[in-house]
């Protein structure tokens, strides 16, 4: 929990009519981002044109698929862009790596080209997300905000998925079960 | 006898049948059909936007986006950088690590750059 910062911004406008919030991971972190998939609405895979999967990224992918994803958009973020010769076998090689993983992705977006950005956006702003079957009774809240107030730890969040009780335990990923001691609403 | 044929949002209702029952079954038929298609598309649309109420408005839910580098030299900073970018947000930097929430999101230009450029 000790890399969860939280940072809002606030900005009004009017297409999509959403708030995101995006939970950056950093590489190999196995279980941080095992965590993150439990709670995310969406999942951006991030690839790269010019550095190929690992044994690592291979079995992270195994392991998310073996738990559950959400809604999946694939991206290719490299740093320069694609040479326009080579573009199209890359992301068809892209494309085909990540269908084995997760069979139901139609394309992969690539965020150098403007347009594919907006598509992700779009992707991730509208619409239903599908989520795993398994979440769908279970509580989930996402720690934006955790500190300790009178000695207790206060968690603050959006609840998500079935409402929450306060006569149930709560796990906190790797810390185990807790006792909830109050249940407020922050305006 | 006189039969009455409704259209229209109450759908199709034959008062009296009376003899004319042979003629009748062809447009019942049609009419029918018809109410049913309105009626499917209309559940569709209300299950879409009742399933994403939760997200919507000022005061909605977020939605948790995941950013899942896979391969060592990308960034989830950078990723949430360029997808911000098309927003038109002016945001603080967002963590190498860690949350950021982007409120209420909308886009703010169509085709990127272009209106900027003929605006100027």
């Amino acid at each position: 929990m000790e890399w969860a910062l939280s940072l809002t911004t606030a900005h009004r406008a009017d297409r999509f009519k959403t708030s995101l919030q995006f939970i950056t991971l950093p590489y190999r972190h196995l279980y941080a981002t095992l965590d993150a998939c439990k709670v995310a609405d969406y999942v951006v895979l991030a690839l790269s044109s010019e550095v190929e999967v690992d044994n690592w990224g291979d079995s992270l992918l195994r392991t998310l698929q073996a738990q559950g994803l959400p809604e999946v958009v694939t991206v290719v973020a490299s740093p320069s862009p694609m040479e326009p010769k080579a573009k199209p076998g890359i992301m068809k090689s892209l494309l085909s790596f990540i269908q084995y993983f997760v069979p139901t992705q139609q394309r992969v977006f690539d965020l150098q080209t403007s347009s594919d950005v907006l598509n992700t956006v779009r992707a991730i702003s509208e619409g239903r997300p599908e989520i795993s079957k398994w979440r769908e009774g279970r509580t989930q809240l996402l720690g934006e905000h955790v500190e300790y107030v009178d000695g207790l730890l206060a968690v603050t969040g959006v609840v998500r998925g079935a409402p929450l009780s306060a006569n149930r335990l709560i796990h906190l990923p790797t810390y185990g079960d807790f006792q909830v001691s109050k249940v407020s609403v922050k305006r | 006898m006189t039969l009455k044929l409704y259209s229209g949002p109450l759908g199709r209702l034959a008062r009296k049948s009376g003899q004319a029952g042979q003629a009748n079954t062809a447009a019942q038929n049609r009419l029918n059909r018809r109410n049913q298609a309105r009626q499917t598309q209309a559940q569709k649309r209300q299950a879409l936007v009742s399933a994403t109420r939760v997200f919507s408005g000022v005061d909605g839910a977020p939605r948790i986006v995941a950013i899942i580098p896979l391969t060592p030299d990308v960034k989830a900073r950078d990723v949430v950088q360029s997808l911000e970018s098309v927003l038109g947000t002016s945001t603080e930097q967002p963590p190498e690590t860690g949350i950021c929430k982007l409120r209420y999101v909308c886009e703010v230009t169509f085709g990127v750059g272009s209106f900027a450029d003929d605006c100027s």
